[in-house]
C-alpha cells in the first residue's frame, strides 16, 4: 500500500471534517454535556436530599407546639401559620408556600396539600414523614402515661442495610451507578455519533455528490482508500472519546469533592491508563463498523439511518444498569457494550483484569473481522458505483 | 497508443424482490486510439459509454477483455496507467466544501508530485486557466464556467498522456460547452489522446479524428466522419446514427 495516498486521503478527510460544524459539535461539543450532566445529577440529588442548603416553605392551619417544633427542625423545612385554608392557597398560589397541611380537628385528620413538581413531592414526603414522627411521639406518650416504657414495646430488634458486600447500604449508591452508566456510555456514544457522521460523509456523501468516483480516477487503490478513510474515522473517533473521557473522569474528580454521592469514586492512574486504551480500541472497532454499516448507503438519509443501530447498541448497558442486571465474564466478549461495563468496573472498585483481557481481545478479533469486511465490501462495483 | 480489445461488460440488474437479470453494458468493443488522435464515442443514452470510459480508465473492471496503453494492462499496471490518464465524465464531481488551489493541491499529491513541482504546477494551471480570481472560493460558490474550468483543471495537475472525456459538455451552456472544447482542441494541438464520449452528433463531427459508434452496448461501426458519411450514403452524423440502427427501439 502507498502510505503517501492513505496520508492525503485522512488529511482530505479531516479538512472535511473540520469544515463540517454537526461533527465538530460532536467530538467537541457532546462531552461537555457529559460534564454537565454529572453535576447536574450530583446538584439535584443533594437537591432531594436537602443537603444542598434548599430549604423549602410550608403553611399550616394550626399553631405548631414545641414538641412539633422540634420534629420540624430536623427536615429542611421553613413554617409559618395562616389562618385558614383560603390563605393558605393563596401563598400556595403566590409561591411563597412549597406545600401546606390541614389540620381537621373533628375527624383528626392532617391533609398535605402540594403539586406534582420536585418541589412539591420532597415536601409531601418530608411533612408525611414528620408527621409520622409526631404520631409516634404521640403514641409514646400514651405509654409513658400508662407506666410502659415505649422501647420495650418498639425496640424488638434492629434493622441494617448492607450491599452483598458487607458494606453499609447507601441510598444513592444506585444513582451513582446509573450516573456513571449514563456518563461513560455518552463517552463510548461520542464515538459512534462522530464516527457514523464521519462515515456517512466519507462514503453515502461522496456517491450522492459523484466526488467517490472522482477519487477512484486518481492513482490510487480502493484499498489505500478505505484505510485512509477508515484511519480518519479512527482519529475521529478517538478524539471525541479521549475529550468525552478527560471530562468525565476529571468531572467525577472534581464532583468527588462537592457533592457526597460520588465519594466512592476511586481515581488511579492505572484506571486512567487502561481507560484511555478502551477509548482507543473502541474508536478502532466502532470507526470500522461504521464505514462497513453505511457502506451500501447511496444517500447521506439511508447511511444516518442504518449508522443509528451503533447508538442503540450503545444504549443497553444504560438500561441493563436500570434494570439491575449482573453481568458475567463472557459478557465482556461482546464488543461495544463491554467497553462501557469494563470503564464502570475501572472506577468503582469491581474491575478484574480478566474481564479486561477479553474485553480487549474481543476487540481486536472484530477489528480484524471489519477491517477484512471492509477491504472485501469495497472490492465490489456495486458499493462504489451504487450499480 | 491505447488498445481496448473485446471488452465486455455483464451486469445484473434486480427487477423484482427476488428476479434478477443479467445483461451486458458493452459486448465485445475493440478499437484503438493513436497518439495525437481525437476519438468520438457516440451513442445514445444508456448505450454503454460511461461503463466503457470507466473500463478503459480503470476504476471499473471488465467482466472480458483488456484494455493496454501504451502496452500495459490494468490489471497489473492500474496505478500507473491511472498517472497517463485525466478522467472527466459528468458523474465526476468535485467536493464543495474546499477551492480549487487546495482541489489542486490534492489531486497533485495523489499523483505523487513533489512539493516544488506541485506548486510550479498549480501555478501554471491557475494562470491558463484564468482561475486567479477565485482560486481560494469555496467550490460551491462557483459559477459554472468557473466550476468547469476547476473540473479540467484537476484533470490535468498531473499532465497526462491520455484524456477520457465522458459527455463533457452535456447540460453546459454555449459558454460553458466553449471552454471544454477549447480545451479539447488544444490537447489535440499538443499530440494528446483524446476519447471523446457525446451524444451530441455535430459536436463530434467538428472535432474528433475518429468516431466509434454504439448502441446498446455493440460497437455499430468505427471510421472517420467522413467514411461513416460515406458509407451510411449520409450527410451527418446524426442521420448516419438513424441510417445504421434502422428502425430500431433505443428505449
Amino acid at each position: 500500500m502507498n502510505k503517501n495516498n492513505i496520508l492525503v486521503t485522512i488529511k482530505k478527510e479531516l479538512r472535511s471534517m473540520f469544515r463540517d460544524k454537526k461533527t465538530l459539535f460532536m467530538i467537541f461539543g457532546f462531552p461537555f454535556v457529559i460534564a454537565f450532566f454529572i453535576f447536574l445529577m450530583g446538584f439535584m440529588e443533594e437537591s432531594v436530599l436537602g443537603e444542598g442548603g434548599t430549604t423549602y416553605n410550608v403553611g399550616f392551619n394550626y399553631t405548631i407546639n414545641e414538641v412539633e417544633e422540634t420534629l420540624l427542625d430536623s427536615y429542611p423545612l421553613e413554617y409559618d401559620y395562616y389562618k385558614d385554608k383560603d390563605a393558605l392557597e393563596e401563598a400556595f398560589e403566590l409561591g411563597e408556600i412549597s406545600g401546606y397541611v390541614m389540620f381537621d380537628d373533628e375527624s383528626k385528620v392532617y391533609t398535605i396539600y402540594t403539586d406534582t413538581s420536585m418541589g412539591g413531592m420532597n415536601v409531601s414526603t418530608f411533612l408525611a414523614t414528620y408527621l409520622e414522627d409526631y404520631n409516634q411521639y404521640l403514641g409514646n406518650l400514651k405509654l409513658t402515661n400508662q407506666n410502659i416504657d415505649p422501647l420495650e414495646i418498639y425496640d424488638n430488634f434492629t434493622i441494617e442495610m448492607k450491599n452483598v458486600s458487607g458494606e453499609e447500604l447507601s441510598t444513592s449508591g444506585f444513582l451513582v451507578e446509573l450516573v456513571m452508566s449514563l456518563s461513560f456510555t455518552y463517552i463510548i456514544m461520542a464515538i459512534t455519533l462522530a464516527a457514523v457522521n464521519m462515515a456517512t460523509s466519507a462514503i453515502a456523501v461522496e456517491k450522492e455528490h459523484g466526488t467517490l468516483e472522482t477519487i477512484l480516477t486518481l492513482p490510487i487503490t480502493t484499498n489505500e482508500l478505505i484505510c485512509g478513510k477508515y484511519l480518519a474515522n479512527v482519529i475521529i473517533g478517538g478524539v471525541a472519546s479521549l475529550i468525552g473521557f478527560a471530562l468525565t473522569v476529571g468531572s467525577f474528580g472534581i464532583a468527588k469533592n462537592m457533592f457526597e454521592i460520588y465519594e466512592d469514586f476511586s481515581i488511579s492512574f492505572g484506571a486512567i491508563a487502561w481507560g484511555i486504551v478502551i477509548c482507543i480500541l473502541a474508536s478502532f472497532l466502532i470507526g470500522g463498523m461504521a464505514i462497513a454499516i453505511t457502506a451500501k448507503a447511496k444517500s447521506y438519509k439511508e447511511a444516518q439511518a442504518s449508522g443509528q443501530i451503533l447508538n442503540y447498541l450503545c444504549m443497553i448497558p444504560i438500561f441493563m444498569t436500570y434494570l439491575d442486571f449482573k453481568v458475567s465474564t463472557t459478557y465482556y466478549i461482546v464488543p461495544i457494550l463491554n467497553y462501557t461495563t469494563i470503564l464502570m468496573d475501572l472506577y468503582t472498585g469491581n474491575f478484574e483484569y480478566i474481564n479486561l483481557l477479553i474485553t480487549i481481545l474481543s476487540t481486536v478479533v472484530c477489528i480484524g473481522v471489519v477491517l477484512w469486511l471492509l477491504l472485501k465490501t469495497f472490492k465490489s462495483e456495486k458499493v462504489l458505483f451504487g450499480e | 497508443m491505447l488498445e481496448v480489445k473485446n471488452i465486455t461488460k455483464e451486469f445484473e440488474k434486480k427487477i423484482s424482490q427476488k428476479e434478477t437479470i443479467k445483461f451486458l453494458a458493452d459486448d465485445d468493443i475493440s478499437f484503438e486510439a493513436k497518439e495525437g488522435e481525437v476519438v468520438g464515442i457516440l451513442g445514445p443514452n444508456g448505450a454503454g459509454k460511461t461503463t466503457l470510459l470507466r473500463m478503459i480508465a480503470g476504476i471499473m473492471n471488465p467482466t472480458s477483455g483488456e484494455v493496454l496503453v501504451d502496452g500495459k494492462n490494468h490489471k497489473d499496471n492500474s496505478i500507473e496507467i491511472k498517472k497517463d490518464i485525466a478522467f472527466l465524465t459528468g458523474n465526476t464531481k468535485l467536493y464543495k466544501d474546499i477551492s480549487p488551489y487546495e482541489l489542486l493541491k490534492m489531486c497533485g499529491e495523489y499523483y505523487g508530485l513533489s512539493k516544488d513541482e506541485l506548486d510550479s504546477r498549480i501555478d501554471e494551471i491557475i494562470k491558463k486557466f484564468d482561475m486567479e480570481s477565485f482560486k481560494h472560493q469555496r467550490i460551491d460558490t462557483l459559477s459554472t464556467g468557473q466550476y468547469q474550468r476547476t473540473s479540467i483543471s484537476r484533470c490535468v495537475v498531473h499532465d497526462p498522456k491520455y484524456y477520457i472525456l465522458d459527455e463533457p459538455t452535456s447540460g453546459l451552456d454555449v459558454i460553458s460547452s466553449k471552454v471544454i472544447i477549447d480545451f479539447v482542441k488544444e490537447a489535440k494541438a499538443n499530440k494528446k489522446t483524446i476519447l471523446y464520449s457525446t451524444h451530441y452528433m455535430e459536436e463530434a463531427e467538428n472535432i474528433c479524428d475518429k468516431i466509434v459508434m454504439i448502441n446498446k452496448g455493440k460497437v455499430i461501426i468505427i471510421g472517420t466522419p467522413e467514411e461513416i458519411r460515406k458509407k451510411t450514403k449520409t450527410t451527418n452524423l446524426r442521420d448516419s446514427f438513424f441510417a445504421l440502427i434502422g428502425g430500431e427501439n433505443n428505449e
